[in-house]
């Protein structure tokens, strides 16, 4: 060790929460404007070296304060957590098993209903988009199905699973987890997810046979 | 493992003896090829410690499982050694066709060692090689060994050779494939040349003689590269600008960020700049577009000048040789970048070395015989780098690096330098990312380990605050391992300007038959670099040499990055974290059982 500065312990969590609560805060406010969460719904999170910066439990994700914002360890257990989002395990895991940086967690409502819909009626684990931009970035989503998909510990490891080879995916019934290399990326996943779901959404309604009009992506 | 024959050869050219050798299974899965190879072949077999113009060191090259298909940019492969520059471990990987070529042979990779007692070369073919005799080639350019050696062996060989710089130890010497390409930067030539070593020829015959592999998943392969194609055709970067303007594309941009370095990096941004650009090269000295094998970018640009005709010069080389020693003359620049392909050495490290020794030069230390040696002095500049080549008068001393040259005379602070390698055209003050990935590189001061310039300028994928200090560490550390997958495959790292990173992990599962996510990839990655870092430490080399020239602690005085210093010590002990490291650097066991190696 070069000195006794250099150690672990200089690096200051309210320096780092200087740098990340306006990201926190634009996007909370994105989710609020766009209905993707219910008033303390969904959850964010980034990576900053071994530790986690995510959003407490119940905090307003349309109206973040610095406060909202809990440091947690990604490697360990330590008090955070009893503050920290009912997700926090599903979060770390992601951050830790995939390429992700930053995570975002919400319920939007086309995406949510067709989860339901291509499980149910089409018999298909995942929305392969049919509009031009979604076909384009995204191939397909993968819809995970889980017995108990709240806080549950098989999230935990579905769906950290489901996104090491995909940036975004759909818990049925539920809601999305996202994954970039920072929060704009994550968030715009969300965004074109969302979009191609309304717009599957719309073609259904116009009586369209969605099956015939998706790209063949089964391997992907 | 499909699209990979798990063989390579062994050539020692103390004894002359030749071999066929088996690669482990283990090893083809764990490091895939290319990069990883290399690094894992030199980890087993040389010593740290040794020096690396010795007999002990070893030469390994290596294609991927991906060369000589048909996914875009995989024209490549890859040389990994000890470098006599950096003393760190070292792999660079060169385009061209001379890749595809040597895997046409039949062989995933070629291990030399020992040391020959007289000039010699290599010949490879399907299924055989020799050691042929090279006296009549010894002193010969890089451009003159590639002609005389294609038309004895027929225009269906490639060559890789050295110049008069990797004959006479330039500490930066090159190894050249296909007249232009550059196994570049860390003195692999200079390896190459300490043993007696001219060139490699291989020669796979005509199409119909070639030794091929086969596709583990040919469907699967058929829509992924559809899908790489289209967005290669689709990014701004490699659909637009590298294709129009080459890679100088970046001179005008990085000049109005204010991290295009000027005058041995006092100043980050200068009018001039535009003198260099893309644009002027498209204007003035452009004939045509030059592509490697199997690349719709095509970013290589054939020029000429009113004396001469070349390759280039690239942005780095148009820095190096240019801007950062204040000459603006594109005319020049080109001159002396076509000199440094036809001698063989690294055009960055002679750019940086003659712009410190201006600097010291300026700063009086020294000797009358340097006189001319002064920013801006355009004239002398074709002439240094002929010096250098051949280690004449005081490019003898310019031939070690900045690192030595400035401990020589008394002003180690003005070599832009880390772990001996020079920075490259990016000003750290204004990229803090970047600033990160000089420092921990693991073979010094580099912008291919991690290229944060992506996300922290160009916006790819989304842009990130330049300015910003808390989101380097993990990003720096994810580009690092996703490069050491890159270069392992090996794939051209232009295309992650383009291409999302798991479209070449789903490549590599459709060609290998491996069920590898981007996850996997990445950890794959993470594999090579801590071996890389195991290396390195065993070398001597500690969290000190992790560091940035003192330089980069005072702000830019002008330009758009002015009054802007990283904080060094705080970035990098979240890197070290973030990698599971020590305070000191050294990998965790846990990080290293993980990845299952071995401390």
């Amino acid at each position: 060790m070069e000195n006794d500065e250099d150690n672990a312990c200089d690096i200051q969590t309210s320096a780092i929460i200087d740098e990340v609560y306006p990201q926190f805060k634009k996007f909370g406010d994105f989710l609020r404007e766009r209905g993707f969460n219910s008033a303390s719904s969904g959850n964010i999170s980034v990576r900053r070296g071994n530790k986690m910066y995510i959003t407490r439990r119940g905090s307003m994700k349309g109206d973040l304060h610095p406060g909202d914002i809990v440091e947690t360890c990604l490697d360990h257990d330590d008090s955070s957590i009893v503050i920290s989002s009912t997700e926090t395990y599903i979060h770390r895991n992601i951050l830790l098993r995939t390429p992700g940086l930053a995570t975002i967690h919400c319920h939007p409502p086309y995406t949510v209903a067709l989860s339901i819909y291509y499980t149910e009626v089409l018999n298909q684990d995942n929305i392969v988009p049919i509009d031009v931009e979604g076909y384009y970035l995204l191939k397909k989503i993968p819809i995970i199905t889980l017995k108990n998909p709240t806080g549950s510990k098989e999230m935990e490891e579905a769906i950290p699973k489901a996104l090491m080879n995909f940036n975004i995916m759909i818990l049925r019934g539920h809601g999305v987890f996202s994954r970039g290399p920072n929060l704009t990326e994550a968030y715009n996943w969300v965004t074109i997810v969302e979009e191609a779901s309304s717009i599957i959404f719309k073609c259904l309604q116009l009586g369209m046979d969605i099956k015939k009009m998706q790209g063949q992506f089964d391997q992907w | 493992m499909y699209s990979v024959f798990s063989k390579l050869l062994r050539i020692d050219v103390t004894s002359g003896k030749i071999v066929d050798e088996s690669i482990p299974d283990a090893a083809m899965e764990n490091y895939i090829g290319g990069r990883g190879l290399g690094v894992k072949y030199i980890c087993d077999e040389v010593d740290p410690t040794i020096d690396p113009l010795s007999t002990e060191n070893k030469l390994v090259f290596a294609t991927g499982p991906m060369t000589g298909t048909m996914v875009p940019t995989s024209g490549r492969f890859s040389c990994a050694t000890k470098s006599p520059l950096t003393n760190t471990i070292f792999d660079c990987n060169s385009g061209g066709s001379f890749g595809p070529n040597f895997k046409n042979c039949g062989y995933d990779g070629l291990i030399v060692e020992g040391k020959s007692e007289n000039p010699v070369y290599i010949l490879i073919i399907p299924g055989h090689a020799e050691i042929q005799d090279a006296t009549d080639l010894w002193g010969k350019s890089t451009k003159e060994t590639t002609d005389l050696l294609r038309e004895r062996h027929g225009k269906t060989s490639r060559v890789a050779c050295i110049g008069q710089a990797g004959e006479n130890l330039v500490l930066y010497a090159n190894i050249m494939n296909d007249l232009y390409h550059a196994l570049g930067r860390g003195g692999l030539g200079a390896v190459m040349g300490s043993k007696k070593i001219k060139a490699i020829v291989v020669n796979p015959g005509e199409r119909d003689e070639h030794v091929t592999t086969t596709i583990a998943n040919p469907e699967l392969l058929k829509v992924v590269i559809e899908e790489i194609n289209k967005r290669l055709n689709a990014s701004p970067v490699t659909g637009k600008g590298l294709r129009i303007f080459g890679t100088a594309q970046l001179v005008n941009l990085m000049n109005a960020m204010g991290i295009f370095p000027i005058n041995n990096f006092q100043r980050g941004t200068d009018p001039r700049a535009d003198n260099l650009s893309g644009e002027q090269i498209i204007q003035t000295i452009f004939k045509s577009k030059e592509a490697c094998y199997m690349c719709p970018i095509g970013c290589g640009r054939l020029t000429a000048t009113a004396e001469r005709s070349g390759k280039g010069p690239e942005y780095e080389s148009d820095w190096a040789l240019g801007a950062d020693c204040g000459i603006f003359n594109l005319e020049k620049v080109t001159n002396a970048n076509y000199e440094c392909n036809e001698i063989g050495i690294d055009t960055i490290t002679a750019g940086s070395t003659i712009a410190c020794a201006m600097e010291l030069n300026e700063a009086g230390k020294l000797p009358s015989e340097w006189a001319d040696v002064i920013f801006g002095n355009e004239d002398i500049l074709i002439d240094l780098v002929r010096k250098i080549g051949f280690r004449d008068g005081i490019g003898n001393d310019l031939a070690e690096g900045s690192q030595r040259l400035a401990m020589k005379y008394g002003a180690p602070e003005l070599a832009m330098q880390v772990k001996g390698l020079e920075l490259p055209a990016y000003d750290p003050r204004g990229a803090f990312g970047m600033a990160l990935a000089y420092a921990t590189s693991n073979r010094g001061a580099c912008h291919l380990r991690a290229y944060t310039i992506g996300p922290e300028l160009l916006g790819l994928p989304k842009l990130f605050d330049r300015f910003s200090f808390s989101d380097k560490a993990d990003l720096v550390v994810k580009q690092q391992n996703m490069n050491a997958f890159y270069d392992s495959c090996v794939a051209c790292k232009f295309t992650g300007m383009g291409v999302p990173e798991d479209y070449y992990s789903r490549a590599i599962q459709a060609i290998t038959g491996l069920k590898l996510t981007v996850t996997d990839a990445e950890h794959i990655g993470e594999r090579i670099w801590n071996l890389e870092r195991l290396f390195n430490l065993k070398a001597g080399f500690t969290r000190a040499d992790d560091a940035l020239p003192p330089r980069f602690s005072t702000p830019l005085e002008a330009g758009a990055s002015k009054g802007k210093v990283p904080n060094m010590r705080i970035m990098l002990n979240m890197y070290y974290q973030a990698r599971e490291w020590s305070v000191d650097g050294v990998p965790s066991e846990g990080v290293l059982q993980k990845l299952g190696i071995e401390g």
